[in-house]
């Protein structure tokens, strides 16, 4: 069965609207960390977390993240 | 995520800053009367005390203590000025990172200040004799306190004092790391009590010293492992 990873175009999205980690933190109201943390995909966010780099980007979920299919 | 504004994040940010200060002046002060504990039995010609077993595992105490004092202090150094104190929410983020990084200097701190105390701990178990039940019991009676507290810090995480600094300082990677961090303490303290009591079968003996080492690698292992990820998490981007 494929693993399935958790992908993201955060870092896309949030250099495109000339904002840094800790502006998008500061925004969304968690720490550069956090931020940093998704776009290197070492954490998967949290369905809120999610739903709120959505908002604050102005994009959906789905344009957002998506599933990596990874072949074992 | 916490909905506080700039202004009351600030303000708690400032009250456990405050309440950091008294902690670290009455750590001051309990090292302060030890020294002149020890001065006033080294000059009232009592100085044949000091070479007693108890006295050197009081000296490791001490020497804790004194690191974790110190360990503070560095945390607090590393706060940044009153005048960067401003509504601006970069500045605010700064902070809290600020808070993160002072907190994983408390917790190695912590991993020094509880491998002294084991280490006493399992010296007096190890030279228990009719003369020194004292201080293996003055030992033993710092580090479980010791050992129970700092694992309580570890688990609560960052703001452990306050219900409201904690709600702002741990966010959902913050949370995800202190989960990851507990299942491999509980991991490390299942495989090392295990180890323990292979070693009391062994030589009954050691038991212990043994055990006290168990319960410092269940607290240990886990800190350091939340340092070094929550550091690396902040190094890059």
């Amino acid at each position: 069965m494929a693993e399935r990873r958790l992908g993201n175009r955060l870092k896309e999205l949030r250099t495109a609207q000339g904002l840094t980690q800790t502006d998008l933190a500061a925004l969304v109201g968690v720490s550069r960390k956090t931020i940093n943390t998704v776009e290197n995909s070492v954490f998967v966010p949290s369905t809120l977390l999610a739903l709120a780099l959505a908002k604050t980007l102005n994009a959906t979920v789905e344009e957002l993240f998506f599933i990596i299919d990874d072949d074992s | 995520m916490d909905k506080s504004t700039d202004d009351e994040i600030i303000a708690k940010l400032n009250a456990i800053d405050r309440s950091v200060g008294w902690a670290v002046l009455a750590l001051v002060g309990t090292l302060v009367t030890l020294l002149a504990v020890f001065a006033g039995a080294f000059f009232t010609g009592h100085a044949a005390l000091l070479q007693s077993e108890g006295v050197q595992i009081a000296v490791g105490i001490l020497f804790a203590a004194a690191i974790f004092v110190l360990a503070l202090r560095i945390g607090q150094r590393s706060q940044p000025q009153a005048y960067l104190e401003s509504m601006e929410p970069r500045i605010l983020r700064r902070r809290i990172d600020a808070h993160h990084r002072y907190w994983r200097w408390t917790l190695l701190s912590c991993i020094f200040t509880s491998f002294w105390s084991a280490m006493s701990l399992g010296h007096a178990f190890a030279h228990v004799g009719p003369d020194n039940r004292f201080w293996a019991l003055l030992a033993g009676a710092m580090f479980i306190p010791v050992i129970a507290l700092f694992s309580a810090m570890l688990i609560v995480g960052p703001g452990w004092i306050s219900r409201d600094m904690h709600r702002i300082l741990n966010d959902d990677f913050i949370r995800a790391l202190r989960g990851r961090a507990e299942r491999l303490g509980y991991a490390a303290l299942m495989i090392a009590v295990a180890g323990a009591l292979l070693v009391a079968i062994w030589r009954p003996a050691l038991t212990l010293p043994v055990l006290s080492w168990a319960l410092y690698a269940g607290f240990a292992i886990p800190a350091l492992y939340y340092v070094i990820a929550d550091w690396r998490a902040g190094r890059d981007g």
